[in-house]
């Protein structure tokens, strides 16, 4: 009995005849219907891969659609900045159809976010001055190669901005979020990253920066090589030098940057492996982290949980593990239920 | 054909253009724009995963299936399907992904490749996933290993497994779409699900399912 068949037969593509045939090779042993059972439950399973696919925004592709069937309609006299995401605004489905405003709602939330500087510029490319911007939601992680052969991972609900086309003298990206670099070198274009209001600068190394919207600072920490931070704003002059094993922070509140060298960087570039570490956090980062890999919501029914402090290395990828050794090492409990996490004192 | 002569059970399955479908159709040619939008937001997840599924490239795909929008509308007038519309358009993006593809490949010098590695993302990163609507975890387990190992599968096996088990089409339309044998198609489905068990197997002696 070839796979071919049973194939067939499960897909009810086979003739009267060979369903017949495979009937009666059914009859004949309990170990043939536990063969065809075994593949029926792949061929089933198999039919929910449509849960686990990549997710696509069909309103904004069918914004975007209207606007080339408009600018074909159209000419279109100059070219303007397009800013392509891949995660947009809510986009009213109803708009109306060849309407003139040529409605890019996702630019304007992308000005907001990281002032007029890079916009000023007019492309003087002759290339289009396309922006794509790749991000990650909660939950998700992945990995993407610039065109200059560097490597970003992207932490979740992270994303960087960058150019179609680096321009010719410089590479810059805009980051939003936690990416680790590994930056290929070239010393005729150096890489830029602008990150809430500091640059970095660098020259081919690689190192992790952070800053996510409800961080105070932003953090960057360099596993090799060597890297220059510094503020974007003119004013402030001073900026540091970080080399390997330096961790140099923004306070954002009061606009210092800091460096200090540290013995482990583990705790700041875990995440890249897959896993958590913890040295000494206070349970309300933890709970960020929590929420963000794995795109839960994390609730502590007793307020003094928030300022116990966790040292841990959480290396098992399984949720529950994780939430297993963390009320081990505090003392707690917890409770998981669909997607919501409840740690209490133990005892009450 | 391979199969004997008598009337063949549930083979040929080619859903012939319905009702629904010709009045779309004719609607579309007829400049509705209602129409269009219907059609459009019917077919743009499936039709879209299926590029992707060919170009890696996420942004391929947006504009694969874009272009093959662009150009129902743009001809709409003499705009004519004298097959199924499923086929026709599963057809109409496979032939633009390659084209784009091909386009790709010979601007590739400064081409960003930022297609997230889809095999590298679920073999490594998978077990992020902890949850899932509808799916017990230990399921969620399991679809997230048949995912990755039908993404290890040669192009157009997986392909053909995908259009199956995915989009639900039939053998037929499957050798039409990707302009194959039928035979090829039956071949690739046997070997796929053969190939499928004998992983799983091996996967399930190693670990206990935590």
């Amino acid at each position: 009995m070839n796979a071919e068949l049973l194939a067939r037969y499960l897909s009810r593509e086979c003739t009267t005849q060979e369903y017949i045939e495979v009937e009666s090779w059914l009859r004949i042993s309990e170990e043939h219907v536990e063969q065809l059972k075994s593949y029926e439950r792949i061929w089933v399973d198999a039919q929910q891969l449509n849960k686990l696919d990549i997710e696509f925004d069909s309103a904004l592709d069918w914004s975007v659609l209207q606007n080339r069937i408009e600018a074909e309609d159209l000419s279109v006299e100059e070219q303007t900045p397009i800013l392509i995401t891949s995660r947009a605004t809510a986009l009213n489905r109803n708009i109306s159809y060849f309407s003139r405003i040529a409605a890019i709602l996702s630019l304007v939330f992308l000005v907001g976010f990281y002032g007029s500087q890079f916009f000023v510029q007019v492309p003087t490319e002759q290339n289009e001055a396309v922006l794509k911007e790749i991000s990650m939601k909660k939950g998700q992680r992945g990995s993407v190669t610039l065109s200059d052969g560097t490597l970003v991972s992207l932490n979740s609900e992270s994303s960087i901005t960058l150019p179609d086309r680096f321009k010719s003298d410089v590479r810059e990206v805009y980051l939003n979020g936690e990416a680790f670099f590994e930056v290929a070198k070239n010393e005729e274009k150096p890489f830029k990253i602008y990150v809430n209001g500091t640059v970095i600068e660098v020259l081919g190394t690689s190192f992790a920066v952070r800053a996510f919207p409800d961080d105070e600072s932003v953090r960057t920490t360099v596993v090799e090589g060597l890297v220059s931070f510094r503020s974007q704003d003119e004013d402030i002059s001073e900026g540091v030098l970080l080399s390997a094993g330096d961790l140099g922070e923004f306070n954002l509140k009061r606009k210092k940057i800091s460096k200090e060298f540290i013995e482990n960087l583990d705790p700041y570039i875990s995440w890249k492996e897959g896993y958590l570490t913890f040295e000494q956090a206070s349970m309300t980062e933890v709970r960020k982290q929590l929420e963000r890999k794995y795109d839960i919501e994390v609730v502590f029914e007793d307020s003094n949980i928030e300022f116990l402090e966790l040292t841990a290395e959480l290396k098992s990828r399984s949720l529950r593990n994780v939430l297993e050794t963390i009320s081990l090492s505090l003392g707690l409990e917890f409770e998981l239920d669909q997607e919501i996490v409840r740690f209490k004192n133990i005892g009450e | 054909m391979a199969f004997g002569s008598e009337e063949p059970h549930h083979l040929d399955k080619v859903r012939i253009q319905t009702e629904r479908e010709q009045s779309l159709i004719r609607a579309i040619s007829e400049g509705d724009q209602a129409a269009f939008e219907q059609l459009f937001f019917e077919y743009h997840q499936s039709l879209i995963r299926f590029a992707f599924g060919i170009t890696r490239s996420k942004e391929l795909s947006r504009d694969t299936v874009q272009d093959v929008f662009l150009k129902i509308w743009r001809n709409r007038k003499a705009w004519m399907v004298n097959k199924t519309l499923r086929v026709y358009l599963y057809q109409s993006v496979r032939n633009q992904a390659l084209n784009l593809l091909e386009k790709q490949k010979t601007h590739s010098r400064l081409q960003e490749n930022y297609s997230i590695d889809y095999s590298t993302s679920y073999s490594l990163w998978e077990e992020d996933r902890s949850s899932f609507v509808g799916l017990s975890e230990y399921d969620a387990k399991r679809v997230m290993q048949i995912w990755a190992l039908v993404d290890k599968m040669p192009d157009r096996r997986r392909l053909v497994f995908e259009l199956h088990r995915k989009d639900g089409l039939s053998y037929k339309e499957i050798s039409k779409i990707l302009d194959l044998s039928l035979k090829t198609v039956e071949n690739h489905m046997g070997q796929a699900i053969k190939y499928l068990r004998k992983e799983l197997e091996k996967v399930e002696k190693k670990f206990n399912l935590d």
